[in-house]
């Protein structure tokens, strides 16, 4: 299976200490996001929304093989 | 051509394809309402009036500050001091008097919201803090106005048009689609805690104010349920297709007394779950014996190390991202995390309190400018 490439946006990648992560295909975003917060707990208390494939998700969704996932938090400043 | 345009100001957008007198006279037809006159306000102010706009309304509480010029290019030094949008309009009046200038110098509140939104045809969200987004965005969807959104942080920035009526009826998606509820205080920087590249919110205030004169004139597409993400560092650009949310439309008021009970600062001042805070009276008392962690990057001024010295309190620095791996090293001990202003201190505490549960750790309240201002640093 393709690998899953996750991008994190933002102050999350201060959290992540990185912008870009390649991981082994996971069926949908819940098992995704278990996943990623076990590697990086702290991002489990960041507020943000989840892309797959350049698409808002709002609940769990299917992972397409080789999908490019987005982690993106709210920016504030102006 | 039509007396109440002048032809020669405007000739380079006239003769664009698509453009023409039509669109200058929708131009001055326009109200726009642009909230805060800061890094964003800025830029979109100027482009607009320059662009014809008949009507601007603007609204800002603040003074111009020395921290304000690297980035907010509508103010010089022999500003600083002044109210904003005294500057703003005394600049914009020179700019183009044809455009009325509206100011208002007081903090923007959902009454300000429910009595002005309904005199414009635009609003842009030109702020630097959730509770002003939230209130805006769910003012716009309650009144069905456009709404022009521009954030930045640190690097990146965001732009979107939400609320905007389409063909079938039906708004496109808004702010609460994206992020049902506001962060908790302290999760997300702010520019004076984060830190903004100064060009940055002139790009992004420069991309807000070309959606707002697509949506005067009708040009192009606009950023309909889509989220422009850019990336100063790297000139990437990600755009992200929106759609609506449940949990979302959920949290917006659905009455004007619903949204006039909504109290904006206070949901986004909660604190994160279990966040112990210290001040630096309480710290220099209480915690001299614990450790101080300051978790700021390498190349954060001013270091801690001579205060550490003069105070006799042990330091470590370790960056907030690499915090997690070399929690091992802390375990053993109180702990009070710092940072430049008390944020990411917060963040901190977060992790430690995850992995740690036999000993406290605090963040330094306001963190290293609490230090500076006491003149400890």
């Amino acid at each position: 299976m393709m690998k899953i490439e996750l991008l994190f946006f933002g102050q999350l990648t201060d959290l992540t200490g990185t912008t870009v992560v390649m991981l082994d295909h996971m069926s949908d975003t819940d098992t995704l996001k278990h996943h990623v917060f076990d590697i990086y707990p702290s991002l489990q208390q960041a507020k943000l929304m989840i892309a797959v494939n350049n698409k808002l998700v709002t609940e769990n969704e299917v992972i397409p093989e080789g999908a490019k996932i987005a982690f993106m938090p709210p920016y504030s400043g102006g | 051509m039509n007396e109440e345009i002048q032809y020669e100001r405007y000739q380079r957008q006239l003769i664009l394809k698509g453009f023409g007198v039509e669109a200058q006279r929708k131009l001055k037809a326009a109200r726009v309402l642009v909230i805060g006159a800061g890094g964003l306000g800025c830029p979109i102010m100027q482009y607009l009036v320059a662009a014809g706009v008949g009507q601007i309304g603007i609204a800002d509480h603040d003074t111009v500050s020395v921290s304000n010029l690297h980035r907010q290019i509508l103010f010089g030094q022999e500003d600083v001091g002044r109210p904003k949008v005294e500057v703003v309009k005394r600049k914009m009046n020179a700019l183009n008097q044809d455009t009325v200038v509206e100011t208002w110098q007081e903090k923007w509140t959902p009454s300000l919201c429910l009595a002005q939104f309904p005199l414009f045809d635009i609003i842009v969200d030109a702020t630097d803090n959730f509770a002003s987004r939230y209130m805006i965005n769910d003012a716009c969807v309650l009144l069905g106005k456009p709404l022009v959104f521009g954030a930045v942080s640190q690097f990146e920035g965001q732009v979107a048009v939400f609320n905007h009526e389409l063909e079938n009826g039906n708004r496109s998606v808004n702010y609460r689609d994206l992020f049902p509820e506001p962060p908790a205080s302290g999760e997300v920087l702010n520019c004076a805690e984060g830190g903004v590249l100064g060009v940055l919110p002139g790009m992004i205030g420069a991309m807000q104010a070309t959606e707002v004169i697509k949506l005067i004139t009708g040009l192009g597409k606009s950023l309909v349920n889509r989220l422009w993400n850019y990336n100063a560092l790297t000139q990437d650009v990600f755009v992200m297709q929106l759609v609506s949310n449940p949990l979302g439309a959920a949290h917006l008021p659905l009455s004007e007394e619903q949204f006039l009970k909504m109290d904006y600062d206070w949901l986004c001042s909660i604190p994160m779950a279990g966040i112990e805070e210290v001040d630096v009276y309480t710290w220099k008392q209480n915690h001299m014996t614990d450790l101080v962690v300051d978790i700021r990057e390498p190349y954060e001024e001013p270091r801690l190390n001579e205060l550490s010295n003069q105070l006799g309190f042990n330091l470590l620095e370790i960056p907030l991202s690499a915090l997690e791996s070399k929690m091992n090293d802390l375990s053993n001990q109180q702990v009070v995390f710092v940072c430049q202003a008390g944020r990411r201190s917060s963040q901190a505490v977060s992790i430690w309190l995850k992995t740690n549960r036999e000993h406290k750790a605090f963040s330094l309240s306001g963190g290293v400018n609490a230090l500076k201002q006491l003149n400890l640093i």
